[in-house]
Parts: C-alpha cells; structure tokens; sequence
C-alpha cells in the first residue's frame, strides 16, 4: 500500500482515515451549535442539557414578550433584505464585468475581493466618517451600505460560480438563431444562474444578519440582532438569549440547507460540458 | 401582601399581580399614576425626549421608562451602546454617536479626553436640583470634571471585588486567592484590562508592597510590573479562562468551572439563582470603585437639548428610577432619594430592601477603594500589554 494510495483514498484505510478526520473535523465544529441549540431547550434558567424529557420551548415562548428584541429583529430584516437585494445585482454585475475583460482581471478580481480582508471595525468606523461628510444621517439605510459593502464579495464569488457553469456553446446558439446579447443574457443565463442568485441572496441576507462590528459604528437608534445581543450578553442576559441563539442556528442552517438543495438539484439537472468545451 | 388593584377587579391576570409589581412592572399607565395612586405629582403633559446611549447597567426597560417619562415629563428612547468604553469613544469621535443621540452612559474616566476634545459638554448642575442630594464620595470621583467643570454624573455606583464559591475556596479576604497556586487552573479574572489590571495593581501595592502609586493609572513602569506579574502567571497556567461578559462569568460559576474570580457582584445574586452557593469577598486591599456617568454630548446643546438633558439627569436622582434599577438589577444610583421615595411609595417598593441596598454599597466605601479608570494616562500602553497577555 503506497503513500500516494492512501492520500488519494484509493485504499479503504485510506478512506477510513479520510472520514473519520472529515467526522471529528464536522463534530468540533458544530458541537458547540449543538450544545447550544438543546439547551435552549433547558427549562431552567442554568445553561445546560438536560433529559428530553424535560425540554420545553418555554424560552422560546418567553423571546415573543421582548419588545426590543422585536424592534432589533425588524431592524435587521430590514438592513438584511435591502443588502441582498443590492449586493446580488451588483455581484453579477461584477462576475459579468470580470468574464468581459481581457486585462487586468486578477487585479480586478482582487479588488473586489479585497473588501472580505478589511477588518469590520476599521471599515465601519470609516465608513461612518464617511457618511457623516456627506450628510447621510445614520439609520438602517447606513448599516445596509456598510453590509454591502461586505456582502459584495461573496455575491460576486457566487455569481462567478454560477457564470463559469454556463456553456459558452449554448450563448453562441442562442445568437445563432438570432437572440441579441441582452435576450441572450435573459432567456438563457439568468435562468441557468437561477440558483446562484438565489443563493446569493441568501447568503448575503445571512451575512448581513449576522454581522456586528460595521452596524455597530453605523447604526442609527435602532441597534440590529447581533448589536441588541451583545449588550444584553454584557449586562445580565436571560436564558431567553440562548432560545434566541437557537432559532438563528436554525433558521440560518434551514435556509442554507434549501439553497444547498436547490444547487444540488440544479447540479444533477445540467447537460455535461462537452470534451475540450471551455467555460468562463 | 397581595392584594389585587382596583375594586372589583375581574379575576385573572390583575388579581393575581401586586400592586407592587404592578407599578414596578410599569404597568400602571398614566391614568392611575394621575389620580394620586403612586402619589406623583404632575398629570399627562407633552414630553420631551431624549436618546439616551449608554450601557445595559442603566437601562431600567421599557415599562420602567414609561413610567420614568410620566414621572419626570422626559421620554427616553434608550439604545444600549455595549459597555464597551473603547468602541463607544471613537463612535462618538469619529463616527456619527454625536449625530443621533444626546446623552450618553458609560464606565468613568473617559470624560477629560472627551472634554478636551470638544465632544461632550460640561453640565450645569444649577439645573440639576436633585444633584445635591447625591453622596459627597460620588461627586469626589477624580475622573468627573475637567477645568474645573462637571462633564460626568455618577449615575450608578459600586465596587467590585471577588467572587468565591464558599464550600470550594473557603473564607476569602484577599486577591492573593486569585494567584495562589492551590488553586492553580480553577481562578479567573476578566479579559479586560480596564479591571483585572486594577485588581492585580491593588494586590500587589498592598499584599506585595509594590511601588504603585495610584493602582487606576499605572506609570509605564508600573503596568509593566503588574503586566509581567499577569503573564507569569498565564503561563503557570494558574487561570482557568479570562472570562468576557456577563454570560460567560455567570457560566463559569454556575458549572463551577472557577471557584474564585474577580467579577461584578450582580453574578453573584444571578450564580446564587441557579443554585451555587457564591459570595462577594470583603478583600483586605480594597475594592476596585467603578462609575457609570452621564454624559452630555456636545451636539445635544447645538439641537437645543440642554434642557431636557439635565431634566433627565435631576429625574435619574429622583427615587423611582434608584428604585427600579435596583430592583432589576442591584445597581445603585448614589442618592438618599431612593430610600425617600420606596418609603413614600411602599406600595410600590420596599422601602427595607432599599435602604438595605444603599447600606450595602455605603459600608464598601467605607473602607479602602481605588476608582475604575477606562482612560489611564497610559491606556495605549495597556492595549498592547493586554494583547501581550492575551498571546502569552
């Protein structure tokens, strides 16, 4: 049995050895989530599992009475919805723009990307500075350009993706037969794209939701979800923060999950690129 | 005491509430409190309102703000700012705080550098009448004023010391249990410089006879000393964690993962709620003394909000809001008002639970007590120690 058989999991050690570092690698990962999500479902005010037979939902029944925490939540639904629904025109725009050059992508490519690799502070305190220059009162509309800001990247990458997937062959007979770019573009890769945007979305509504360090320097009065459960972590939460944590966990992992699906099945649903065919 | 409110009240919800914990709950709206029922003086008016950014510490919850407006005729929409000193400086700095809120609340020492940098604006405490019933010790804090001039308002009060877990660490009356290697692996301190430097400052000029002179802002020389003393042990592995919020020092102690840590007395009440049976150390060093102040901001007095700012601040020393916060969360505001008021409204509070309270924070300061400063001399410095420990 050679090195290279092992690594390349030719060998049922080999692929033994590769599960079992994928399986503790998932475990050490979501554990903690886990961890979590059943004691969210603890009905005493310690954190802690308990036997299932005592799990109750009454945290989570205890999260409806929050008033701020409702207010946070539409804060956030808000800033999340209108951040998606900019960064995943934009993210196409720059997967289109990156496929239409012929210099000078990489840099292209970088620049866009680069905005992943600046700290949330520094760009949020930035970009607070900014705004105030120009007169643009904070509220969520100043939060969602900050997350636009971050969410950009991974819209552009997800769109790139779903771009590299569509067969140039198929553009070419959609002008053959007469299709003008912009029909083309409608009628044959948006609709291949499909996913892909969605998914785009989706994970630019997530990120958004998710994120503290920019809305904290951009927020108006109306702190977001991350923001309202900082503070209350630092000054005397109640166990209803761990239901909260958990209905995030699950709504976060329930809409990746769909959109997973919704690639898989996509995937699955492709014609195979021809021998030698080149994608973008 | 129960008894239900209102005569002939259906049974239910009402009958089965207090009057007491109608009133701290903020459910008596301004239709009871006009007819003389908490015994208030004013009825419904226009009010004014203020945003109100400061720390969780003074947040009393929307119902006791409802109440808190009627009673003092100023609306306050408040917005935590994550008790974070740092974050909230340079929000008010460089970033847009100055724009949207008018007073803010934060741990004391920051006021001189927000002073000198023109973004807050001192209080005129002739327009605030209950000032003057505030504790002398309160108004002496040395982080409050600049040029002469009155930028922070003790707004709540206390001190901080050890958290021990009895039947685990036993009689405990000094810091030295943090570093003592019996309890190697079982100690925690806070992963913020802003306490556990003071802490480790106070021990060591007191038990070690280290040549600190003020432990709140350590010379160069002196943060190294204390620094190095906190890496060495870091490395001995005498710290089970540097805990971080509220959350994970309640954790720590309620699995009992630490049996002794430095940490915030209102833990201690939330541990003994779960169950573990924790009390707060008397340290024969002293207590670390810390202040969350009432700011102005600057760009409050350019809209024209002075006036409903220091209405705000007199109605903080009012009682009720004292009442309420120590209720909720056994904080202190550094008034006698408080007392006055559960005493007049011992319907609403009890006026022994009050005292009680006050009498608590008054015999800590009593004794020995360094002040909490977020903004040392050096405090640049400390961040760069701190990530050094951090790293250790």
């Amino acid at each position: 049995m050679s090195f290279d058989a092992i690594v390349r999991g030719r060998t049922s050690g080999g692929r033994l050895l590769f599960t079992t570092i994928t399986a503790l690698s998932l475990a050490i990962m979501y554990a903690p989530v886990l961890y979590l999500l059943l004691a969210s479902l603890n009905p005493d005010a310690q954190l802690g599992l308990v036997p299932p037979s005592r799990y109750s939902l009454k945290w989570y029944f205890a999260l409806l009475d929050d008033g701020r925490l409702a207010g946070a939540l539409r804060e956030s639904a808000l800033v999340g919805l209108a951040t998606a629904a900019l960064a995943t025109p934009i993210g196409l725009s720059a997967a289109l723009a990156y496929r239409a050059m012929t210099r000078l992508r990489g840099v292209f490519l970088l620049v866009i990307l680069s905005a992943m690799f600046v700290p949330g502070t520094i760009e949020g305190l930035g970009l607070s500075a900014t705004l105030r220059v120009v007169g643009l009162a904070p509220s969520w509309v100043t939060i969602a350009i900050g997350h636009l800001l971050w969410t950009l990247p991974f819209a552009a990458v997800v769109s790139l993706i779903g771009l590299s997937a569509v067969r140039p062959s198929t553009i070419a007979a959609a002008r053959d037969l007469g299709a003008g770019p912009i029909r083309a573009f409608v009628d044959i890769t948006l609709p291949l794209m499909r996913t892909n945007l969605i998914s785009s979305f989706v994970f630019a509504f997530l990120l958004s939701l998710n994120e503290q360090a920019r809305a904290y320097y951009l927020a108006g009065r109306q702190n977001t979800l991350p923001l309202y459960m900082f503070g209350a972590m630092n000054s005397g939460a109640s166990p209803t923060i761990y239901a909260f944590s958990g209905a995030i966990i699950v709504f976060s992992v329930a809409v990746v999950a769909l959109v997973f699906a919704g690639l898989v099945g996509q995937q699955s649903r492709r014609p195979r690129q021809a021998p030698g065919e080149t994608s973008y | 005491m129960a008894h239900s409110i209102g005569n002939g009240s259906p049974p239910g919800l009402f009958s089965q509430l207090t009057r007491r914990q109608l009133v701290q709950n903020g459910l008596l709206g301004p239709g009871a409190l006009a007819v003389g029922s908490l015994g208030l003086p004013r009825a419904a008016r226009a009010l004014d309102e203020i945003n109100f950014w400061a720390t969780g510490t003074l947040d009393i919850g929307d119902d006791g703000w409802r109440t808190f407006a009627y009673d003092s005729g100023v609306k306050v929409e408040f917005t935590d700012n994550g008790n974070d000193p740092g974050p909230v400086v340079a929000k008010l700095a460089a970033g847009n705080a100055n724009d949207i809120y008018d007073v803010a609340g934060l741990q004391g020492g920051s006021e001189k550098e927000l002073a000198r940098r023109g973004l807050i604006a001192p209080w005129d405490i002739s327009q605030i009448q209950n000032y003057a019933s505030v504790w002398q010790w309160a108004k002496d804090i040395p982080y409050l004023t600049h040029d002469g001039k009155v930028y922070g308002i003790p707004t709540v009060i206390n001190a901080d010391s050890i958290i021990a877990i009895r039947d685990k660490a036993g009689s405990v009356d000094s810091y030295g249990v943090i570093f003592d290697p019996k309890l190697k692996g079982k100690t925690a301190m806070e992963d913020a410089w802003i306490n556990s430097v003071i802490f480790t400052a106070i021990y060591l000029k007191n038990s070690e006879n280290a040549k600190i002179a003020e432990p709140g802002n350590l010379t160069a020389d002196e943060l190294g000393l204390v620094m190095e003393f906190l890496i060495k042990h870091k490395r001995d592995r005498q710290f089970r964690t540097f805990w971080n919020g509220w959350e994970q020092g309640l954790q720590l102690l309620a699995n009992q993962e630490v049996w002794v840590m430095t940490g915030w007395e209102p833990i201690v009440y939330a541990a003994r709620m779960r169950g573990v049976d924790c009390y707060y150390a008397v340290p024969r060093e002293g207590y670390e003394g810390w202040a969350n102040n009432t700011i102005l901001l600057k760009s409050a007095v350019v809209r024209g909000r002075t006036k409903a700012a220091h209405q705000l601040v007199n109605a903080l020393f009012s009682g009720f809001y004292g009442c309420k916060l120590g209720l909720l969360r056994g904080y202190v505001v550094p008034t006698d008002n408080n007392v006055a008021y559960a005493t007049a409204h011992a319907n609403a509070f009890d006026p022994a639970g009050v005292r009680k309270l006050a009498d608590h924070v008054k015999q800590k300061f009593a004794g020995k007590i360094y002040w909490q400063n977020t903004r040392p001399d050096n405090f640049q410095l400390y961040e760069t120690w701190w990530q050094r420990l951090r790293n250790a």
